[in-house]
């Protein structure tokens, strides 16, 4: 489903280099390394936030380095779902109201029905008409993930979505994120420094 | 927009600039239209020397004081209905009104030429028969056999009044034709020397009867001794001005007409046409500073969107990076940008063009006074929609540069930050 290889990113002098990997469809896989190794640019190369300097990304048989941008914020949108460390909505509208943005930015058809089961799933149902700034850091997280499930992606990268948060909460965002994700049979790439998260999952991949 | 007020400035700023546009424009319109209705094919104006567009403003639009008065037998010549060049006169006695409205003394051709009717009664027969103009009729409620007194000048006061002669007697009423004859109270000439102690031909003896005033024939008459000028020649019977159309306008003769007399004569002519584009240039003037003024606030108002998009720019550089990380094309966010603006724009081009015409229409009543022209707000012209059209066009220069910074944001570095 996802594959990598000889992927490397170059900030000016300094080369950064990607293991290959390879992530079957529907399976988990934890991304580990310490600051400055290149966790955010690699996981931020798997969602075409970026652009492919050297080496090659397939997602669904698909060559990444192919796409156009407009193609690439098109495939993104589609098939790709990304939770990121600091949650950030757009303020001025409700959380419900947010969803449904993100759904519309989707080629995805996506129902009411669908929205309300995902956020009943995360267990945010009655904070639907909140305001972003309404929200502690744990529930943004949740809405967040919706966020990322609502394109129905077939891969969920996630970034640190954990380490801004308590230890009940990242056992509880760790937990509804693998479980959305298994559910939709979608892949997921979590990638962190979090050492809590290590016992929680088999497939690791370390970067050096 | 998250910050309500900074939109709100926005879009105040708009509907005054594009408001303070469109009341000129409507303004302009609405005067321009009515000066011109009023020309009713008058190629000139004879009367007393003075001031050319004073003499215009008074015997054309009746909103000025006449430039004094002329002997009937000055213009004897111009009335020979055989005259070569002119087909048609129409004599104006200027000077008396009865509660703000002129009375005028003329001859029955004037409707003719104002393309206005009677709609009841019927024309003045005799001295002291009145004809009220539409306007006159709705404000001060006058009915056929309607009697009242004239005052002295155009202002009502106790001290001016025409007490000592006998009442004007309203025998006609006429349709309203949006020309200054709405606003005017009409009489034979002769009615004018009457009241001013004058005798004309064709004097009535409407003297005596319909005296169901007391008059007060020991009141001191402040001026007008007329009982000397009773004997007086009918060759010193006085009017104000001529209005004059000829024959053929563009004839070399009638063009000269007007310098001719001027330079030959103790009369003055005038040309409507020509004194209105000097009038046109001179109000022009103020109407193009209140232009620039409105250019400049609006100027300010496609700043006030420019600065506030762009300051939001940072604000939100989270919330941009995130949609485009859900499928949200450079395209997207640059019309999503610049439909903030362009919202901004519309509302307040709405607002304004709203503004404009409630005003007009509120202040109409003002106006029509002073002018002696009804205004209104309800009618809309053809340059209002040059001015929505170059209102969006700046509301949406305003949020280009914006809207092309939000489409251009680096989504990797705006968001391994975050």
């Amino acid at each position: 489903m996802l594959t990598t290889k000889n992927l490397s990113y170059s900030y000016g002098t300094q080369k950064i280099e990607f293991p290959d990997i390879s992530i079957e469809r529907g399976s988990q896989a934890l991304v580990l390394g310490n600051s400055g190794k290149g966790k955010t640019t690699f996981l931020h190369l798997l969602g075409g936030l970026m652009k492919i300097q050297s080496g090659s990304i397939h997602i669904n048989g698909k060559d990444m380095a192919k796409l156009s941008k407009k193609e690439m914020d098109q495939f993104r949108g589609d098939h790709i779902g990304i939770v990121f460390q600091s949650p950030h909505f757009i303020r001025s509208i409700s959380m419900l109201e947010n969803l449904r943005v993100a759904a519309s930015l989707s080629k995805t058809k996506v129902e009411d029905a669908f929205i309300n089961s995902l956020m009943e799933k995360l267990q945010v149902t009655t904070l639907a008409s909140k305001l972003p700034e309404q929200l502690s850091q744990g529930e943004k997280q949740r809405f967040s993930i919706a966020r990322a499930l609502i394109n129905k992606p077939l891969l969920i990268l996630a970034d640190e979505p954990t380490s801004a948060l308590d230890d009940e909460n990242c056992d509880k965002v760790f937990e509804l994120l693998s479980e959305a994700a298994k559910a939709q049979n979608a892949s997921l790439l979590i990638v962190t420094h979090d050492g809590r998260l290590k016992s929680l999952m088999n497939h690791q991949i370390v970067l050096n | 927009m998250h910050k309500p007020l900074n939109a709100l400035l926005g879009i105040l700023l708009f509907t005054l600039g594009v408001g303070l546009v469109d009341f000129l424009i409507v303004m302009d319109h609405q005067l321009k239209e009515k000066f011109q209705k009023n020309l009713a094919e008058i190629d000139l104006v004879i009367g007393a020397k003075g001031s050319p567009l004073q003499m215009i403003l008074s015997s054309m639009y009746h909103i000025d004081n006449p430039t004094g008065n002329i002997s009937l037998e000055s213009v004897k010549a111009f009335r020979n209905p055989k005259h070569p060049l002119i087909s048609n006169t129409i004599p104006l006695s200027i000077g008396d009104s009865y509660n703000g409205f002129r009375i005028i003394g003329t001859e029955e051709k004037i409707l003719e030429t104002y393309k206005t009717e009677l709609v009841d009664g019927a024309m003045w027969k005799e001295d002291f028969d009145v004809v009220i103009g539409s306007s006159v009729q709705k404000r001060l409620g006058l009915k056929l056999g309607d009697t009242f007194h004239s005052s002295h000048g155009f202002v009502m006061e106790d001290h001016t009044m025409h007490d000592d002669v006998s009442p004007f007697k309203v025998v006609g009423i006429l349709g309203s034709s949006g020309s200054v004859l709405d606003q005017l109270i009409l009489t034979n000439t002769s009615s004018i020397w009457a009241v001013h102690g004058i005798e004309g031909h064709d004097h009535g003896d409407g003297h005596d009867h319909e005296d169901e005033h007391d008059h007060d024939h020991d009141h001191a008459d402040d001026g007008h001794a007329h009982d000397d000028l009773e004997a007086e020649l009918p060759e010193e019977l006085e009017i104000t001005s001529l209005l004059v159309q000829f024959k053929n306008k563009k004839s070399y003769q009638a063009l000269n007409m007007l310098r001719g007399i001027n330079e030959n004569t103790d009369l003055m002519a005038a040309s409507p046409a020509l004194e209105l584009n000097r009038l046109y240039d001179m109000m022009g003037v103020g109407t193009d500073a209140l232009r620039n003024l409105a250019l400049i606030i609006a100027l300010v108002s496609a700043l006030s969107i420019f600065v506030s998009l762009f300051n939001s720019l940072k604000e939100r550089k989270y919330e941009l990076a995130i949609m485009r990380v859900m499928g949200g094309s450079q395209g997207k966010l640059f019309s999503l940008m610049s439909w903030e603006g362009l919202i901004i724009g519309i509302l307040g081009t709405l607002s304004g063009i709203l503004a404009a015409h409630i005003f007009m229409e509120v202040f109409a009543g003002v106006l029509e006074h002073k002018y002696k022209y009804p205004f209104t707000g309800l009618n809309f012209y053809k340059e209002e929609i040059v001015l929505v059209v170059v209102a969006l066009l700046i509301a949406f220069l305003a949020s280009v540069i914006p809207a092309i910074k939000a489409s251009r944001i680096d989504i990797h570095n705006t968001l391994a930050k975050g």
